[in-house]
């Protein structure tokens, strides 16, 4: 990121994909002001709160086209009470920023809607015996199980392990395993194939939106892999720099430094409405977007060949409460 | 007491060549790092005999015989034994070659039973051999039939001195090499002590015997060295050198 | 006198173990025992329910402690024999779960249980028969090459390098293996179970229970009864000594880490029946807990290692069983601290030596 500010040539940047990684990066960003969109970064404190603040020196640069996870986690649990009619969960989390944080907001909004949270546990993801830690959560009889964190921090698993020990009701995560179909290397479905027939994991943003037949259709042309994930978000964000890149040439910036806090400027325009693939979408003072969609997948052990992949089923607006 | 010992591994295989006795050092300097502890020693032993080395503490008496039994090796000069150059052999193969050797301070193995003791020392032997061997140094030791499977740390000090010596003799040496056998031990038990290294001399064994008991060790011995800073300073028939002016003041608290 | 003449390991043997055997029954009746009341009385639980659950979770305590035992031996042989801490130990099982896995996925060709048994017993002997030497040869191929060299410099250097071997094996499997969690097949039928006491106890924990205890009694009777494992015993003991009875101790040393490789294979092979995934730094964690389990025995001593294995299998299985598995590893680290704050040797006490 540093040698990419020191470049006059950058005007922009779309990334990057993880929350972590945005959280080191947007100080640097912010300081040159050079506007950056991310696909897929969730944490809450990237944006809001004393956290979102202690990134930033100067004017935000930063805006992302995927909601965020004060609204991916609640998403799960209206979801598992309402679509899944399941009342009671047993929550396990990863011990990370992310996975806590998630799990917590997935908690609150549980117990809101009237539901019973039999326990929520923790387990880092240098936990050797997880067979243990299902045992226990079998014998609190959930209904079903909320996983806090990603693949590579034991949701697959934990998924394998709640298995093993017969507790067979639905294993809902976020985003974090939803990283690709069953012939994705290290990815959930490929580790807990097996087990993963009652799986369910969210995504973000919307799962489906005007033309996704065409645009997956493009992707697996261009590119020769499927499009998963935030895929089309990647595409969305390209979507905000471009159009971010005509309204400042308008303004005739007369230099490449000059350019680049036009973009800035016009890119975290709070007024304006961008026409993204996803839908229409305007960014907030903090940089997150008005659209409060969260999708919800399940397992389709059919799709990649047999290999099984996500499936999308709906979407949950929190926008539309 | 004769007791049952196999009798052809230890007359059938002494041939010397050419004559020569079966322990020959010559020249031998031995080094600890920079410390040069044997400076040139000339020293041999002949089947049969019971030949003891004396001197003051740090004389070498201790690295001489670890250099023979290949603990050490000497830097410049030879060790030989039964006409072989056994200068660079390690002890583990000297063991199998006849030399038995029980070491300054016992070193049994503490958290073994007397018995895991005396089969450590039988290690290099065929398993058949071992039980009349066994008896042997039972017989010679009937304190260690009543210890047998007392743990070897918590025998007296005598009684752990008995089992270096038997565990030492389970390898069925022709040459052994005691260092200190009597240290710390009554008086009543040193000449016990002594008196049972004659008994196994007699019974074919050549001994090679380091003392600070030297008056004892003269008596049982056939010739003596006199070993100091390394360099051997005397040698002759053990009677000559007990009654020599010199050794008599030093070793042997006389003036 | 051919009684006398007939050698025993130890002052009656055959009653020290069936002592030991009757403390360890009584100590996981105990742990159960407790676990029970504390579900009913912390966990919420009802009494009726929580007895199941307790003896579930004793089992599952028995084969994840059984996983540590196996591990932790390896370490606290070779402490006992050369006084290294052989760091890259962990890594050793690591591999030994790598190549299990990839024998079993190469002949299967898929991730499914196997349900004919006599099909099911080859490939695990298959898996251990083929594992095992490899690795333990590994073991030995890396102390020849590496520790030997080292093995008269000061303390600090064999050490040092030990890390150094733990990167280099956790990096060639991070090359060939990538990042991620990979997949181990979980070829034993994980819905086969007896129903005990109200539990379904799974019969792949059974299996990995007492493939240990075969393979520790078998460890048992080598080191106390045969000639070699007596040597060894007597290496570890003194050195110099035991040159003097004749043994050879690079030999003794290279079959010790044989030894250690071989029991890190049979660890590495259930491990990843158990728990289904390798990965390349599964050495870390597993061996740091193995390792202090074999601090808690009592380092250079084999039932020491295999009671620590035992107790640190224990304490995190309670720890999970009662909701606070993120503490786990906090309470294996205070509870060794306590043990070597009032018993700095460990439990049975002896720094090295005694592997009986
Ligand atoms: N491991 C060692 N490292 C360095 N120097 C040593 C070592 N062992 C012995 N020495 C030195 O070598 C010399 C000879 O020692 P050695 O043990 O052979 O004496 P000794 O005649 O057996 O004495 P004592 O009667 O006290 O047993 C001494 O000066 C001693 O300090
Ligand atoms: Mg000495």
């Amino acid at each position: 990121m540093t040698k990419i500010v020191g470049d006059p040539n950058y005007i922009a940047v779309v990334g990057p994909v993880n929350s972590g990684v945005a959280k080191a990066q947007i100080p640097i960003s912010n300081a040159a002001g050079l506007l950056q969109c991310s696909p897929s970064n969730t944490n809450t404190a990237l944006t809001v709160g004393d956290a979102a603040k202690a990134l930033r020196t100067k004017p935000n640069n930063y805006i992302r086209v995927v909601t965020n996870d004060a609204i991916q986690g609640p998403a799960a649990a209206a979801y598992i009470i309402t679509v899944l009619k399941k009342t009671s969960v047993y929550i396990i989390d990863d011990t990370e920023t992310f996975g806590k944080g998630i799990a917590d907001s997935f908690e609150a909004e549980f117990k809101k809607r009237g539901g019973t949270v039999v326990k929520h546990d923790a387990a880092p993801k240098t936990t050797q015996d997880y067979v243990s830690i299902m045992t226990a959560a079998k014998a609190l009889n959930p209904q079903s199980i909320y996983f806090g964190g990603v693949t590579a921090s034991g949701g697959a698993r934990i998924a394998l392990a709640a298995a093993q020990v017969g507790l067979d009701v639905p294993f809902v995560g976020p985003d974090g395993i939803n990283d690709g179909s069953g012939d994705t290397k290290d990815s959930f479905l490929n580790l807990a194939n097996k087990v993963a027939k009652n799986a369910y994991s969210t995504l973000a943003g919307p799962g489906t939106f005007e033309g996704k037949d065409k645009f997956d259709a493009d992707y697996k042309k261009e590119y020769g892999i499927d499009a998963t994930g935030y895929a089309g978000q990647g595409y969305a964000c390209t979507q905000v720099v471009l159009d971010a890149l005509a309204r400042a040439a308008k303004t005739n910036p007369k230099d490449s430094a000059a350019l680049r806090e036009a973009v800035r400027v016009a890119g975290t325009d709070t007024t304006y409405e961008y026409t993204l693939d996803v839908g229409k979408v305007k960014f907030d003072a903090n940089g997150d977007t008005s659209q409060l969609i969260v999708s919800i997948y399940s397992f389709d052990p059919a799709a990649a060949k047999g290999k099984g992949d996500w499936k999308y089923e709906t979407q949950v607006d929190a926008a539309q409460k | 007491m004769t007791a049952p010992i196999a009798a052809s591994t230890i007359t059938g295989t002494a041939a010397s060549v050419a004559g020569e006795p079966m322990l020959v050092l010559e020249e031998v300097n031995t080094y600890y790092g920079q410390i040069h502890a044997l400076q040139g020693v000339d020293l041999s032993v002949a089947e049969g005999e019971i030949v003891t080395l004396i001197g003051a503490n740090g004389a070498g008496k201790t690295t001489t015989l670890k250099t023979i039994s290949g603990l050490l090796h000497p830097r410049h000069g030879t060790v030989r034994f039964e006409g072989t150059d056994v200068s660079r052999t390690p002890a583990h193969l000297l063991v199998r070659r006849g030399i038995g050797h029980a070491p300054e301070g016992r070193r049994i193995f503490s958290r073994m039973s007397v018995l895991e003791n005396l089969m450590m020392g039988a290690f290099t032997r065929e398993t058949p051999t071992i039980p009349p061997d066994l008896e042997r140094v039972m017989t010679l030791f009937p304190r260690l039939r009543e210890r047998s499977h007392q743990l070897g740390g918590t025998l007296s000090g005598g009684e752990q001195q008995m089992l270096a010596i038997g565990r030492a003799l389970m390898s069925h040496p022709r040459l052994l090499l005691l260092d200190e056998p009597s240290l710390g031990l009554s008086p009543i038990l040193v000449q016990q002590i002594f008196a049972i290294i004659r008994e196994i001399n007699s019974q074919g064994t050549t001994v090679l015997l380091v003392e600070q008991n030297a008056l004892q060790a003269l008596s049982i011995a056939h010739r003596a060295y006199v070993l100091q800073t390394g360099r051997v300073v005397l040698a002759g028939p053990a009677k000559d050198v007990m009654s020599n002016e010199t050794v008599r003041k030093a070793y042997l608290g006389e003036d | 006198m051919t009684a006398i003449a007939s050698p025993a390991a130890q002052p009656n043997p055959l009653s020290r173990g069936i002592r030991m055997t009757v403390i360890a029954v009584v100590a996981v009746v105990a742990y159960m025992l407790i676990l029970w009341v504390l579900l009913f009385g912390l966990g919420g639980r009802t009494v009726a329910n929580a007895f199941p659950e307790a003896l579930q979770q004793t089992v599952n305590a028995l084969s994840i402690g059984a996983i540590y035992a196996l591990i932790a031996l390896g370490y606290t042989m070779v402490y006992g024999i050369i006084e290294l801490i052989n760091f890259a130990h962990g890594d050793i099982f690591m591999l030994g779960a790598f190549l299990a896995t990839v024998f079993i996925a190469g002949i299967t060709g898929n991730n499914d249980a196997v349900t004919n048994i006599p099909l099911l017993i080859v490939l695990l002997l298959g898996a251990l028969v083929f594992t095992m030497p490899i690795i333990g040869l590994l073991n030995v191929g890396i102390e020849r090459a590496v520790y030997r060299p080292l093995r008269h410099a000061p303390r600090l250097a064999p050490l040092i390098t030990a890390v150094g071997v733990s990167f280099i094996l956790q990096n060639v499997a991070l090359t060939i293996a990538g990042s991620g969690d990979r997949k181990s097949p979980q070829i034993f039928p994980l819905d086969w179970t007896i129903p005990i006491g109200g539990a379904q106890v799974s019969i792949l924990s059974i299996f990995i229970f007492v493939l240990a205890m075969l393979l520790m009694l078998a460890l048992q009777a080598f080191v106390s009864r045969t000639r070699l494992g007596r040597a060894m015993r007597a290496t570890a003991q003194d050195q110099e000594a035991s040159a003097l009875m004749g043994v050879d101790a690079n030999q003794t040393i290279s079959l010790t880490f044989l030894i250690g490789g071989v029991l890190a294979a049979a660890a590495g092979l259930v491990w990843g029946l158990r728990f289904g995934f390798v990965r390349f730094d599964l050495g870390f964690n597993s061996g740091l807990k193995a390792f202090t389990a074999a601090v808690l025995g009592g380092i250079g001593n084999i039932t020491g290692a295999v009671i620590g294995g035992f107790i640190i299998g224990f304490i995190e299985n309670g720890a999970a069983s009662l909701g606070y598995s993120r503490w786990s590893e906090f309470l294996v680290f205070v509870i060794l601290t306590l043990v070597l704050l009032f018993k700095p040797t460990g439990i049975l006490g002896q720094l090295t030596g005694d592997r009986a």
